[in-house]
């Protein structure tokens, strides 16, 4: 018999209306994995629940078990990122971990490797100068911890090893290709040898070492084509954030390393 | 499908009911056999209730509010101030503003607040029309009043940058303690917040006509 009421971590990853003033939350746990609750009375504003039900922000929530979803009955933040959350220029690199995060994960796998990623990514978004490089990271990370590892280093379809030039990346085969094999997937495109080694440190479970490359704005637009193509590959349709990080990033409001409101 | 329970043109009804938000098959069925039995006077007041509404409301074309009358009664009314414009997500937070009777001046309702999440973006809220309206001059505050959430925030963010250049005054609703509320259930955001603005304690005037 299950105990009635149940405490875990948890960092919601999105939130509708239920009911009159609820939420239904979708949330990410560390023994749980992705799991729905309901939330009630959240929308008022004296709900004591509210504040600590927001995305992006480490919370303990203490749930009862329902028939259909668990309710909240409390929560308390552990640890509110309030960078992450209120920055702009951190804000939406902060959803778009969240919500590749939930493209990607199916309620109730519990993934013990990924809530750790998940929190720690959080914190150097929260606190690093550079968002961007956290972001990066996590998305990597989360292909391979969730079965989509990239194949870098050999060439994906002959499984031989790469010259230093020359190379494609191939979202669909997921991986490098050498140059007798890039007609293998017509959506592949060139990359450099250095975007090749960052996406090989990115793929690694060592933070540290892929942190201290300084990485140029061309082998830095190459990862991110990289990674776009893969989101685009893997989930069949682009994440919100990205797009939205896109735009604003091609717009003259300047989301990364810009400067910060007062 | 489903096999025919019922009356076609009830079962038609309780569909309609159940895309309702908030409204299940259950109530959907309830609502329905209620309307039924209920005389022909309150179904025809219902019906036509229902389409009055979507004949007649339209947005106001400076402050997109929803009105019957372009502009709206806000936007047309000699005594307010029009060198204010609240900026709210939804139509329904002017009637919690205009509740306080503390605001005299315009609105601009947005449709919406940017939701990466919900794939709601910048360029689906009514956001280039108050670029419009500021450039169009006569404003001197734009005044967010996004709600205290994260999309809220991104939202109010957006604004703020997005009038950066323009010459007017832009501000933020305050984020502070809920009158009736519990500091002991607060989280850290809004304590941090509420310390920020926090204000100077001073004598309480007297009040007219009280000793």
């Amino acid at each position: 018999m299950h105990e009635r009421l149940y405490k875990t971590h948890a960092v919601v990853l999105r939130r509708y209306d239920f009911g009159e003033a609820g939420r239904q939350l979708v949330v990410y746990t560390p023994n749980l994995g992705k799991l729905s609750m309901i939330a009630k009375g959240v929308k008022r504003v004296t709900s004591k629940l509210a504040g600590h039900l927001e995305p992006l922000t480490l919370s303990t929530i203490v749930a009862a078990r329902g028939r259909n979803l668990d309710t909240v009955t409390q929560v308390d933040t552990v640890e509110a990122f309030v960078h992450a959350r209120t920055d702009p220029d951190r804000v939406y690199y902060g959803l778009l971990v969240i919500e590749l995060l939930d493209k990607l994960t199916l309620e109730g796998e519990e993934n013990r490797a990924l809530w750790d990623l998940l929190i720690q990514t959080l914190r150097r978004i929260d606190a690093e100068d550079d968002p961007w490089a956290a972001a990066a990271y996590f998305q990597v990370r989360l292909f391979v911890l969730s079965g989509y590892k990239p194949e870098v280093g050999r060439c994906v379809e002959c499984e031989q090893p790469l010259e230093a030039s020359n190379i494609h990346f191939s979202p669909t085969l997921g991986g490098t290709l050498c140059p007798n094999c890039r007609t293998a997937d017509t959506r592949a495109f060139a990359v450099s040898a250095n975007a090749v080694k960052l996406l090989r440190l990115a793929a690694s479970p060592s933070y540290a070492a892929y942190a201290r490359i300084r990485v140029p704005v061309g082998v830095r637009d190459e990862l991110d084509a990289i990674l776009h193509s893969s989101r685009l590959s893997i989930t069949d349709r682009e994440v919100g954030s990205a797009t939205l990080l896109e735009t604003l990033k091609r717009s003259s409001y300047r989301p990364i390393g810009g400067r910060r409101e007062p | 499908m489903s096999m025919r329970i019922t009356a076609e043109p009830v079962e038609r009804l309780i569909e309609e009911f159940s895309r309702l938000p908030g409204i299940g098959p259950k109530t959907a069925s309830r609502l329905t056999f209620w309307l039924l039995r209920a005389s022909d006077d309150q179904a025809r007041s219902l019906s036509e209730a229902l389409r009055d509404m979507k004949e007649k409301i339209i947005l106001c074309s400076q402050c997109f509010n929803i009105t019957e009358t372009d502009p709206c009664f806000i936007c047309s009314s000699p005594t307010r101030e029009r060198s204010v414009v609240c900026v709210v997500e939804e139509p329904l937070d002017i009637l919690a503003i205009e509740r306080t009777h503390e605001f005299k001046g315009l609105y601009h309702v947005l449709h919406g607040r940017i939701s990466p999440l919900e794939g709601i973006r910048p360029d689906n809220l009514k956001l280039r029309e108050l670029q419009a309206r500021v450039r169009a001059g006569g404003i001197q505050e734009v005044i967010i009043a996004t709600d205290p959430t994260l999309e809220g925030s991104a939202t109010a963010f957006h604004i703020a940058r997005m009038l950066a250049q323009e010459p007017v005054k832009v501000t933020r609703l305050a984020h502070g303690l809920p009158v009736g509320g519990d500091l002991e259930y607060a989280d850290e955001v809004t304590i941090s917040r509420a310390l920020q603005g926090r204000q100077e304690m001073t004598e309480p005037e007297p009040r007219n006509g009280r000793r």
